[in-house]
């Protein structure tokens, strides 16, 4: 139970009525200490009873008119105290005024009045006396000390039952487990009411604890953030779990409860706080210690699945170091986290899935080194964090799927050795990397599929000795590598697709002699190498697909070079299937390499070569 | 009773103009919108799911009549009819299809979409 002294407490009046009769309207005013009081007593709105008995005797009850009720207060009487004379000329004008009740813990309500008298009088071993009887005549608004400074923001308490209504005209109390929730009442004096206004979106009510729960397939609220947005903290406490984030959310309509309905860290809303200003760490820690007595979960310490919890909160600008040890997971957690800056080093030692985690989170300058030893698949997990300059020595080691996974991290520099030994699948792990200038001697012996692994890595100039025995798929793998001057004699003997793999490696002046004797397709493998001027011999004499469509356009082969690579092709013996020969640029074959190509032709194959012959 | 309702791309205009008469009013033209279901054939679905009561249920079987808040015809009943002719209702999960509009009772709304053969989008490539 939290009791808050009497003492220090405070009445304050106004002579002037507010814009709005919200927080910040009151906020607004001049107040004045009314000196010299006792007591305030309570006040509050009292609603008459309305009843309509029934033929079966029950007495049914309603709320009817309220009336917001008066106060008489006790006052030592002091004719030259400012805030006694606003109360006098208040009397004496007849008009209504503001009141603002401060109690010892900062709380304030206020409230409008009018004056009904001042009765003065005194008495033997007492000061002169004073009584000031006031009719309130409007609802108070009670303002925690949050908000006490006129600032904006949203206070919603599911567990004030009173706050809720099933439609937005708040015709229709909340009062069972079930009822749809289409209003629910902003307490931060500031009526930024949540509410909702189409039939199948509305969270529900449920107790034990009160909390408003969300389908996640379209239920949410919205509420309409005032122009200036909110820049500050928000604390969100659900039934999994209760954390405080910094956020940047701008004027318009703002979902509460997921986005789109879809996305949300939990299930059920048990309280939510959004204030512009930041709050200090010991204000976020007695809001949320304040949402877990009211039945919010304290930690998300026993949550597994994380799939799309923060996924679309671009308005996060900070995420809280919160308990994520159980965490199997992480799929599309944070995704479109745009605004983030840095992430924190959360316990993601039993996590196995982070596909799509920080996908997008493109404003990330830095990465933590987290625990991601236990990861299976990494598909798109960094895919487009483009601000990233950096990137940490992660156990991966686990690790089978890289799919995308740091796809155009456009300001990576260079890229750790990490252990990627179980991967198989790196299909554009790294394309459009376009700052790495060097690749680490990665594992990469269980890899099978390396189609656009390292496309558009525009500033590598040179490329390790990786193991590639197991590569099948080579498609596009180095397209647009053109800073690379060499590439070394990889193991490329299971490779059947090399389609575009060395398109446009403008800076290669030589090309080794790797195994093609798998490949079946070399479509357009070196076109656009336009400074390949040495073709090794015998490269092609085993290869099991005749598709090498424009597979040396626009190059500068030496005349030696398309003479290996024509006769290569005929020793290869192809004779069905495709069948198609390009090259431009360079030199023309000799009277070797005419030779080879009427035996080509005479297998059926069309052949171009620079020339025309 | 929750029901969760499976809303084909073909339909959602007509759908629409139906959830104007069993629901609130004009902003529930709102409620099959965003398409972020899909079949195991790659149809795509907009989803609602809400707490009913009989009445409704039966609203929703019964003969449509315009609503008493629709006194300028924003909603087109020929429309909401059509919707209507497409019902699927089952008080447990069935099949949704791409040219049916497919309502299930069940508590848990991922679970029944789940039942229903609806997985969510990827919406990214």
């Amino acid at each position: 139970m939290a009791l808050t002294e009497g003492i220090g407490g405070f009445l304050s009046v106004s002579a002037a009525t507010p814009v709005t009769f919200s927080s910040a309207g009151y906020a607004a005013l001049t107040w004045t200490e009314v000196g010299g009081a006792s007591e305030i007593p309570e006040f509050g709105a009292a609603y008459s009873a309305v009843t309509f008995t029934l033929m079966t005797g029950i007495v049914n009850k309603f709320h009817g008119e309220p009336n917001y009720g008066s106060i008489t207060i006790p006052l030592a009487y002091d004719p030259a105290d400012a805030g006694q004379i606003i109360l006098l000329v208040s009397l004496a004008s007849k008009n209504e005024i503001s009141f603002r009740e401060t109690r010892s813990d900062g709380t304030v309500r206020y409230i409008m009045g009018k004056v009904m008298s001042f009765l003065r009088g005194q008495s033997v071993g007492s000061v002169n006396m004073a009584s000031c009887n006031i009719e309130f005549t409007r609802a108070d608004v009670e303002v925690l000390p949050l908000f006490i400074g006129g600032q904006q923001g949203v206070l919603l308490e599911a567990f004030d039952i009173g706050t809720l209504s099933q439609t937005i005209s708040g015709t229709r109390p909340v009062t069972v487990a079930n009822d749809p929730i289409g209003y629910f009442g902003d307490k931060s004096g500031n009526d930024n009411h949540a509410t909702q206004t189409t039939a199948a979106r509305p969270p529900t009510y449920q107790t034990g604890p009160a909390r408003a729960k969300f389908d996640k397939v379209d239920d949410r609220l919205i509420v309409t953030v005032p122009t200036g947005g909110f820049t500050g903290t928000m604390v969100l406490a659900t039934d999994q779990g209760t954390a405080s984030y910094g956020v940047n959310i701008p004027a318009g309509p703002y979902d509460i409860g997921g986005r789109g309905g879809l996305y949300f860290p939990g299930s059920a809303i048990v309280g939510q706080l959004i204030r512009d200003g930041a709050l200090s760490e010991g204000e976020s820690a007695a809001i949320e210690a304040y949402f877990v007595a009211n039945g919010a979960t304290a930690s998300y310490g026993a949550v597994t699945d994380f799939g799309s919890y923060w996924a679309d909160w671009s308005e996060i600008t900070s995420f809280p170091l919160i308990d994520t040890s159980a965490g199997t997971d992480f799929s599309y957690a944070w995704r479109d986290c745009s605004s983030l800056t840095s992430f924190p080093p959360i316990d993601t030692s039993a996590g196995a899935r982070f596909s799509y985690a920080w996908r997008d989170c493109s404003s990330l300058t830095s990465f933590p080194l987290i625990d991601t030893s236990a990861g299976i698949n990494f598909d798109r997990a960094w895919y487009n964090c483009n601000s990233l300059t950096s990137f940490p020595l992660i156990d991966t080691s686990a690790g089978i799927n890289f799919d995308r996974a740091w796809y155009n991290c456009s300001s990576l520099t260079s890229f750790p050795l990490i252990d990627t030994s179980a991967g198989i699948n790196f299909s554009l792990a790294w394309r459009e990397c376009t700052s790495l200038t060097s690749f680490p001697l990665i594992d990469t012996s269980a890899g099978t599929n390396f189609d656009r692994a390292w496309r558009s890595c525009t500033s590598l100039t040179s490329f390790p000795l990786i193991d590639t025995s197991a590569g099948i798929n080579f498609s596009l793998a180095w397209l647009g590598c053109n800073s690379l001057t060499s590439f070394p004699l990889i193991d490329t003997s299971a490779g059947t697709n090399f389609d575009r793999a060395w398109r446009d490696c403008s800076s290669l002046t030589s090309f080794p002699l790797i195994d093609t004797s798998a490949g079946i397709n070399f479509n357009y493998a070196w076109r656009d190498c336009s400074s390949l001027t040495s073709f090794p011999a015998n490269i092609f004499d085993n290869v099991k697909g005749g598709n090498f469509t424009d597979a040396f356009t626009n190059t500068a082969l030496t005349q030696t070079s398309i003479d290996n690579i024509l006769v290569s092709l005929v020793t290869s013996g192809i004779a069905a299937g495709t069948r198609v020969f390009g090259q431009s640029g360079g030199s023309a074959p000799s009277s070797t390499g005419e030779a080879a190509i009427d035996t080509l032709r005479s297998r059926g194959w069309t052949v171009t070569v620079t020339g025309g012959y | 009773m929750r029901l969760t309702i499976a809303c084909p791309d073909a339909l959602r205009d007509d759908a629409n103009q139906f959830a104007m008469i069993l629901g609130y009013g004009p902003d529930d033209v709102q409620t099959y919108v965003a398409l972020n279901w899909q079949d195991a054939g790659g149809n795509l679905y907009a989803c609602a799911s809400l707490t009913v009561s009989d009445t409704f249920t039966t609203a929703a079987q019964s003969g449509l009549q315009r609503p008493a808040w629709d006194a300028d015809s924003h909603v087109n009943m020929d429309a909401a009819r059509r919707a209507q002719a497409t019902l699927v209702f089952s008080l447990t999960p069935v099949t949704a299809m791409p040219d049916k509009l497919t309502a299930c009772a069940g508590d848990d709304a991922l679970a029944t979409l789940a039942a229903m053969g609806l997985t969510q989008v990827e919406v990214y490539v």
